[in-house]
């Protein structure tokens, strides 16, 4: 089969027009030293059964281990129908809208999916989705950085952002001088206003809940913190199942919500595809980036949907554009819409509440048996995911890699909260796929390790 | 056609710049001309008051249904106040571009500036 047809006709004409004589003309201006000389080293092709067994040969190599790994990413559950939905023609092949008004069935998904982010997270407004989470908390603090008329400055992160989210952070702020400030937590793992940073120049205070420790936080903490500084609030919800259960960050009044929706019906995956989202106040609406999609009438009076306010994108707005890695991802985005429909108010209480309730038998089968001084059990309100402080980081490594011998993935290991005096945590993540019966199995192995 | 005042000086980017009372102390806004071009304004971007700014540096945007386009500091010097209330509603840049719809007053650093700024006639011309 030929993938790259190119006659000598073709190429002929090629290279008239580029007014040279031959291939290698055109190409000398590429050193000969990086030069590929002879064919490309590829392994023999393959017959198309062969290749399937190549595959599943590398599929083969996944483990079966029993996974607790969370930190952004959980095993949730589905309805059986969502699979089938998403795989229609019309969803699976759709992309972002360029000429959007044409695909008015597309714009509606989206209106609907911004209209029940905005619902969940307490918001006024909602964008179309970002790439992941962790962008999504990037863009939150850019976007408070414009709110402030700020270029430079420092942004005030709490302890308990995940540590990938912050490394992200970093790459990211460095280049455009901006500072990160940690606002550290107290020794349960929860930010209290009364200790974030004095920062003169600080634009912005960022609070994740629940946090890298799965420990929930107080929205009132990050309101408290910003007003004293004068500065924006941002709220990131790494895991939107925890709002079923906790108070919403808009009802607090925060003026950015930036989180991930992965645990909205999408599957886990290395590298996603996830779903960043992001939220604002009307107020802001102009600063925020991505694509808004609003709903309008047509010439004839009826109910339209149009992309909205693009002038802040930049196909319109070229370098001034609120963002230039706005791509929203409208299959993931479809895909938690069609989820928290088909869920409703009352399923999506009965997965928090399974959550919760696993989280506390795993809870309370560790706190009956774990009689030791080196690990602490955390105590502090939490969802999803339960750490346990060790005093030794070795003591906490260790036990992780005999689980591992042992086909269980425990979890994360963090770094414990710096004003607790513990050294590392290793954070457990739980969710309603963790029967109680693998939660005893899991329970009494850390119990064996530990005793 | 547009209007064009005799007593404002211009720019090449269709603002006008207005002397007042006070020594040094100008006013900025957009040209009819600009305001008819843009069509409907539905957003104007102001910069801070306080900021010091070059000539030719952009201050700030005015948005319409059709286009965004830069506001540019037509005079070098400190910005003292801008129009707020364009912020709630910005139609006045249609309906009267010379009068409430004025985007702000600035000090100027030099009068040499204010010279090379178009008369109206220079930018009657320019404007065709």
């Amino acid at each position: 089969m030929r993938y790259l047809p190119l006659t000598q006709k073709q190429e002929d004409r090629i290279l008239k027009l580029c007014q040279v004589e031959s291939f290698d003309q055109l190409v000398q201006s590429i050193p000969e030293s990086i030069r590929v000389d002879g064919l490309l080293r590829l392994p023999e092709a393959l017959s198309e059964m062969e290749l399937c067994q190549h595959f599943d040969n590398y599929a083969n190599m996944n483990s079966d281990a029993k996974s607790y790994l969370g930190q952004g990413a959980y095993d949730h559950t589905w309805p059986a129908v969502l699979d089938y939905l998403i795989s229609r023609g019309e969803f699976l092949t759709a992309y972002t809208p360029y000429q959007a008004e044409l695909s008015q069935g597309t714009l509606q998904s989206i209106f609907e999916f911004q209209s029940m982010i905005a619902e969940m997270t307490g918001m006024e407004i909602s964008n179309a989705s970002l790439y992941d989470g962790s962008t999504a908390a990037l863009e939150a603090i850019l976007m408070a950085a414009r709110l402030q008329r700020k270029e430079q400055g420092t942004i005030i992160v709490s302890e308990g952002v995940y540590e990938d989210t912050l490394s992200l952070l970093k790459t990211y702020l460095d280049p455009l001088n901006i500072k990160i400030e940690i606002w550290k937590s107290d020794a349960t793992g929860q930010a209290q206003a009364s200790s974030a940073p004095k920062v003169a120049d600080a634009f912005g205070v960022l609070l994740q809940s629940p946090n890298k420790w799965g420990v929930v936080e107080d929205w009132a903490q990050l309101q408290s913190a910003a007003a004293s500084l004068n500065v924006k609030s941002i709220a990131h919800v790494p895991e939107m199942h925890s709002l079923t259960e906790f108070s919403a960050p808009g009802d607090f009044g925060v003026d950015i919500v930036s989180g991930e929706g992965q645990g909205y019906g999408l599957p886990l995956g290395y590298g996603g595809p996830y779903l960043g989202l992001l939220c604002c106040k009307k107020q802001d609406v102009r600063q925020i980036p991505g694509r808004l999609v609003g709903q309008t009438e047509d010439a004839t009076g009826q109910r339209a949907f149009c992309v909205t306010l693009s002038t802040r994108e930049q196909h319109i707005r070229r370098e001034k554009a609120t963002s230039n890695i706005c791509s929203n991802q409208n299959l993931m985005a479809l895909r938690a819409a069609i989820y928290l429909s088909l869920m409703g108010p009352k399923g999506l209480e009965t997965v928090s509440k399974m959550n919760r309730s696993r989280l506390f038998t795993l809870q309370s089968l560790l706190s009956d048996t774990l009689k030791t001084d080196a690990v602490t059990i955390s105590t502090a309100p939490c969802f999803n995911e339960l750490s346990l402080h060790f005093k030794s980081e070795k003591t906490c490594e260790s036990l992780l890699r005999n689980l591992e011998s042992k086909n269980i993935l425990a979890g994360h290991i963090n770094k414990a909260p710096v004003e607790s005096g513990f050294q590392s945590s290793l954070t457990i993540a739980v969710t309603e796929k963790s029967c109680p019966n693998s939660l005893k199995v899991l329970a009494d192995a850390i119990c064996g390790e530990l005793k | 056609m547009s209007e064009i005042r005799e007593n404002l000086r211009y720019t090449t980017d269709h603002e006008w710049a207005e002397k007042l009372s006070q020594p040094k102390k100008v006013k900025v806004g957009i040209t009819d001309f600009a305001q008819n071009s843009l069509g409907d304004v539905t957003f104007v971007e102001l910069p801070e008051a306080g900021k010091s700014v070059k000539k030719g540096e952009v201050i700030g945007s005015v948005e319409s249904v059709k286009a965004v386009s830069d506001i540019f500091a037509p005079l070098t010097g400190k910005i003292l106040s801008v129009n707020e209330a364009l912020n709630d509603d910005p139609s006045p840049l249609n309906t009267a571009p010379f009068e409430g719809g004025w985007l702000i007053e600035m000090e100027i650093e030099n009068e040499e500036e204010w010279n090379q700024l178009l008369s109206a006639q220079a930018y009657e011309q320019h404007a065709q």
